[in-house]
């Protein structure tokens, strides 16, 4: 039974959250199109302009080079970490370890988790410099999945947890073993969640500033966010060229985000549960 | 009692072989990509932290100082006021955002109409690097340019000066935060919420349980797994939090807005004491860990049955 | 599984591939490590005249400013400093100096030595090794790239609407303020640059210490003996205080550079002391509405006090850890990008030039900043520069910052400033 009132209220609350979080997004997209000198005088009313834009994108050759190396190091950190991190979290869950393996992988990987960034950074750099690393996307692929791989492993592990015990034993009982349940009958069942740690390892290393300002130098493999942080000058901080960048940056993000949301909704839970 | 591999594939003994040994197989990445890379930094940082490194003629010069970093470190004021500081963002911030997330989670997948559209909106903000969002809720906040100014001022009320007060700058750092990552515990949870088999929650409806109760007593047991991890993760992000704090306060107004990391960069790169940098981060991790450890009880990682 | 697997590998291939291909493609390029800013265009320019005359590639790696010296830091301690120049700012020079990273330059070419129509900056350029400072007896390190001092940016439209001249002393601009300032509808009469960050707010209130005839250190580098307790820090405090609290917004601690320099763009602010180097954003009509109505001068004097203009130069220094064609190579494009003609066509781009011989105005009003800059020889003064100056202008943001923001007051922040930094220089055996 539809309960009006309660649909009516809830849509309420939904677009006041909305509100909240669309509005200085709007404001961000809205200084994109701005001059500088409309943007520090606070004009709601302005003349829209490409400048920002053009700037950026014809005036500075970098930023495509830049986008282009995000999109990269994004792309295969999140592959990687969604691949070592399922296979992992399927063999730490699933199988029987004597206790002290997963807990000693687990806390290490914690571990690794709670440095700092500067504090990693340091010693990565001195070791992209003997590997003859420095300023590659390679090193930049590999720091991310060091740092993203922890929370999809842990991820993988608690979704993997969820699955009830029956389903595994059925599959047992039909012969299958090792790879082809993993593969065709227990990573299905995570992929709400394993679409969600993709997305979220993409986005994450998409998003990250300090790390790739130590161990990238040039636009060899400087990424995006290094870049629009070079807007923060001394004399300005470029707000019009940052948000237009950043509305760019924001595009793969967005799109990942929506090609996710298909796996995440399955259509068959989808307003099973009444509140 | 299992692989009893009947079907001899001849040529798949390489299969045979993966099968057998998948437990350790899948596990050997991970554990190759950790020993590359983390032995050596972990090694380093643990080592500095005894030692204070001078630099002359181009060159470090580390001394022994043996626990000497970490009595310092005791004895740190602005190191213990960074941590309380951490720990009120934290604990405000995280809450805030979770209980949110969670609420966002159950009304939007009760609602039949725009799922997609809140959900995507929902996590525009975690798409945005933090430099941007601090930079743009920077420029909001502004006294004398900034858009929360503008809007309070056509209502009557009277210009605030949100990141130059200690107290309101620490709110005003928390609201940004709050905007910016309560799609990530949305759409964790929400995953979490469509990962349970319907068979599960229709049982437990028919057996009588709606509302409240399915939430608290069905929904959240099951999913306490996936709560557990998300809350762990983003609670360690939170202690990590740098680039937004770094970007909206740099740490001010004095040093109310200071937070661990903040501090700690601090140390190491404008006194240059790396010794007393890496004494500093051993100890945050040492605290931190203690806070994962007890998350860690709660999941259970005693799984399977299988050799 | 096959399938997916082998698919798998061949992306981990492919991926490193791309990387070791990449490294394949040597450089035989000087690189070089700098700041975003309104002026890099024309450096880049340079680099590139550079390029055509002699054949050799020149990479410019533009980093944000406060993210440089960590990036040259690292270079510094790798076995090969990946930069072949680095660009060093007056906070963080005396550090790199002191650390032994940068390579004097008459190791590399024992007969170069500065012209006279470099502007000196109390020997910025120029380290001694047994004293620690930067002084006449120093051997030259580095080479001055930009020139950016600080000079006074006042609207010289309602000044001459009111009758007024431009302000020679602190008086001067406490009349004009008084009389032009209009809070009610946001417009300040003075604006601090108030925010805590590295030599922000205590880089804005230095040249009024100097100028009262006060100083951090009595007689660095022969007396470190800290001197905030004295009547002339006083005064010099209490003046800033004033401007702060009378005449500048209400948010003055968290005022910056930026926000300086939008203010007056934004027609929001009469007068205030910024870098020379802004000159080309307060004039583009695409950043200010008030583009043509700013004039410059020397930075005031308080009444009965000497004029002191404080010194935010940048330097460019040749890190020690290169091998010697590499040195050589740097030091070919040091010498170029601070000749006469590249320093003239840097000032026509929006830089600030360091040699007096290419402070031509050429007449045009688009220049006039240069006259200030020009009338600020022999007037600038600097913070101090040895091993630890960050360390202590740590100390002095943070009480200055809020004596601004009204949380603490002079006295008191004075006290507070002379009790922490003489902890600090005894600390690391600057005093006993």
């Amino acid at each position: 039974m539809k309960n009006k009132r309660g649909n009516f209220s809830k849509h309420i609350f939904l677009n006041v959250m909305s509100l909240f979080i669309l509005v200085p997004i709007i404001w961000m997209v809205m200084t994109s199109l701005k001059y500088f000198r409309d943007i520090i005088t606070r004009k709601i009313i302005f003349t829209p302009t490409l400048y920002n834009y053009h700037t950026i994108l014809v005036e500075d050759d970098k930023f495509l080079l830049l986008f282009k190396n995000s999109l990269i190091i994004s792309f295969f950190t999140m592959i990687i970490c969604v691949f070592i991190g399922s296979l992992g979290g399927y063999s730490l869950s699933k199988y029987k370890w004597k206790s002290i393996v997963p807990n000693v992988l687990l806390g290490w990987v914690v571990v690794i988790q709670t440095i700092p960034a500067i504090t990693i950074a340091i010693p990565l750099y001195s070791i992209a410099t003997k590997l003859n690393l420095l300023d590659t996307k390679v090193m930049m692929v590999l720091t991310y999945s060091l740092i993203n791989l922890p929370f999809v492993l842990w991820l993988m592990i608690s979704s993997f947890q969820q699955i009830p015990k029956e389903i595994e034993e059925a599959a047992l009982i039909d012969g299958a073993s090792g790879w082809k349940i993993f593969s065709k009958i227990m990573l299905p069942l995570t992929k709400p969640v394993l679409v969600t740690g993709a997305l979220f390892t993409f986005v994450l290393s998409w998003k990250e500033f300090l790390m790739a300002l130590c161990l990238t130098s040039t636009p060899r493999a400087m990424t995006l966010t290094v870049g629009i942080a070079g807007f923060i000058q001394s004399y300005d901080i470029q707000y019009g060229n940052m948000t237009a960048a950043a509305t760019l940056g924001a595009i793969p993000g967005i799109f990942l985000a929506i090609l996710a949301q298909r796996y995440i909704i399955s259509g068959i839970t989808s307003g099973s549960v009444k509140a | 009692m299992h692989k009893k591999n009947t079907k001899s594939n001849n040529g798949s003994y390489i299969s045979d072989w993966i099968n057998k040994k998948f437990k350790y197989l899948a596990v050997t990445p991970v554990v190759l990509l950790l020993v590359f890379l983390s032995v050596y930094p972990l090694a380093k940082l643990f080592i500095m932290s005894f030692t204070e490194v001078t630099f002359e003629q181009g060159q470090q010069v580390s001394s022994w100082l043996g626990l000497g970093n970490y009595l310092a470190a005791i004895k740190d004021n602005l190191f213990s006021l960074s941590f309380y500081h951490t720990l009120f963002y934290v604990i405000i911030s995280v809450g805030l955002e979770a209980t949110l997330g969670f609420t966002l989670v159950l009304v939007v997948n009760n609602i039949s109409k725009g799922k997609t559209f809140y959900q995507t909106v929902f996590l525009l903000p975690f798409l945005i690097p933090p430099v941007v969002n601090g930079t743009m809720w920077g420029l909001m906040y502004n006294n004398q340019f900034g858009l929360i100014n503008l809007i309070i001022e056509q209502f009557g009320l009277n210009p605030q000066r949100w990141l130059s007060q200690p107290k309101a700058a620490m709110m005003a750092i928390i609201v940004v935060s709050i905007w910016q990552w309560t799609g990530y515990s949305f759409l964790l949870m929400l995953a979490g919420l469509q990962a349970i088999p319907k068979t599960v929650l229709d049982a437990a409806q028919v057996d009588g349980a709606t509302g409240c109760n399915l939430v608290f007593r069905v929904i959240i047991p099951i999913m306490k797994p996936t709560i557990i991890v998300m809350l762990m993760f983003r609670i360690i992000y939170a202690f990590k939090g740098f680039d937004l704090f770094y970007v909206l306060t740099g740490g001010g107004p004095g040093h109310s807005t200071e937070i661990i990391n903040i501090y700690i960069q601090r140390v190491f790169m404008t006194h240059q004491r790396f010794g007393y940098g890496s004494a500093l981060s051993v100890i945050s991790i040492i605290m931190i860990g203690i806070v994962a450890i007890g998350f860690r009880r709660g999941l259970n990682t005693e799984g399977g049955r299988r050799q | 599984m096959k399938k997916s697997i082998s698919l798998f590998v061949v992306l981990v291939l492919l991926v490193l591939s791309i990387g070791i291909a990449v490294q394949a493609a040597s450089q035989k390029t000087i690189m070089v490590a700098i700041n975003t800013a309104p002026w890099l265009p024309a450096f880049k320019d340079l680099a590139e005249k550079f390029e055509d005359e002699t054949g050799v590639k020149v990479e410019i790696s533009a980093f944000p400013f406060t993210g440089l010296p960590s990036k040259v830091l690292s270079a510094c301690l790798s076995k090969e400093s990946e930069f072949d120049a680095v660009t060093l700012a007056e906070g963080s020079i005396a550090k790199f100096y002191s650390g032994g990273f940068l390579e004097p330059i008459k190791n590399i070419d024992p007969d170069f030595e500065l012209d006279d129509a470099f502007l000196n900056y109390n020997s910025l350029n120029y380290w001694d090794e047994e004293l620690q400072y930067t002084i006449e007896t120093g051997e030259l390190t580095t080479f001055p790239i930009n020139g950016n001092i600080q000079i006074f940016y006042y609207r010289k439209d309602l000044f001459d609407k009111a009758g007024l001249e431009a302000p020679e002393t602190w008086e001067d601009v406490i009349e004009a303020a008084k009389k032009l300032q209009d809070k009610e509808n946001r417009f300040y009469g003075y604006a601090v640059r108030g925010q805590k960050a590295i030599e922000s707010v205590s880089w804005d209130w230095y040249p009024f210490l100097r100028g009262f005839g006060g100083d951090i250190f009595k007689n660095a580098p022969y007396d470190y003996t800290v001197t905030l307790d004295t009547p002339e820090a006083k005064k010099a405090l209490q003046l800033y205080a004033l401007l702060a609290k009378e005449f500048s917004p209400p948010d003055a601690s968290n005022v910056g550079q930026a926000e300086q320099i939008a203010m007056l763009s934004s027609g929001q602010l009469l007068q205030t002391i910024v870098v020379a180097g802004a000159f080309a954003n307060v004039d583009d009509p695409k950043s200010s509405i008030v583009p043509g109505k700013i004039e410059y001068t020397v930075v005031p004097k308080p009444v009965g006090g000497v004029y002191a203009a404080n010194s935010g130069v940048l330097s460019m220094g040749i890190p020690k850890n290169l091998p010697e064609e590499r040195q050589k190579a740097a030091l070919e494009f040091l010498k170029y990008v601070t000749s006469r003609e590249s320093q003239q066509y840097f000032v026509e781009h929006g830089g600030v030039p360091v040699r007096i011989d290419a402070m031509d105005d050429k007449g045009s009003e688009k220049l006039r900043f240069i006259r200030a800059v020009k009338a600020s020889a022999g007037k600038t003064v600097n913070m101090p520069r040895f091993a630890d100056s960050l360390t202590i202008n740590e100390v002095l943001e943070a009480r200055l910052n809020e004596v601004v923001a009204g949380i603490s007051s002079v006295d008191e922040a004075l006290k507070l400033m002379q009790k922490e930094i003489t902890e600090i220089m005894k600390r690391e055996g600057y005093i006993e």
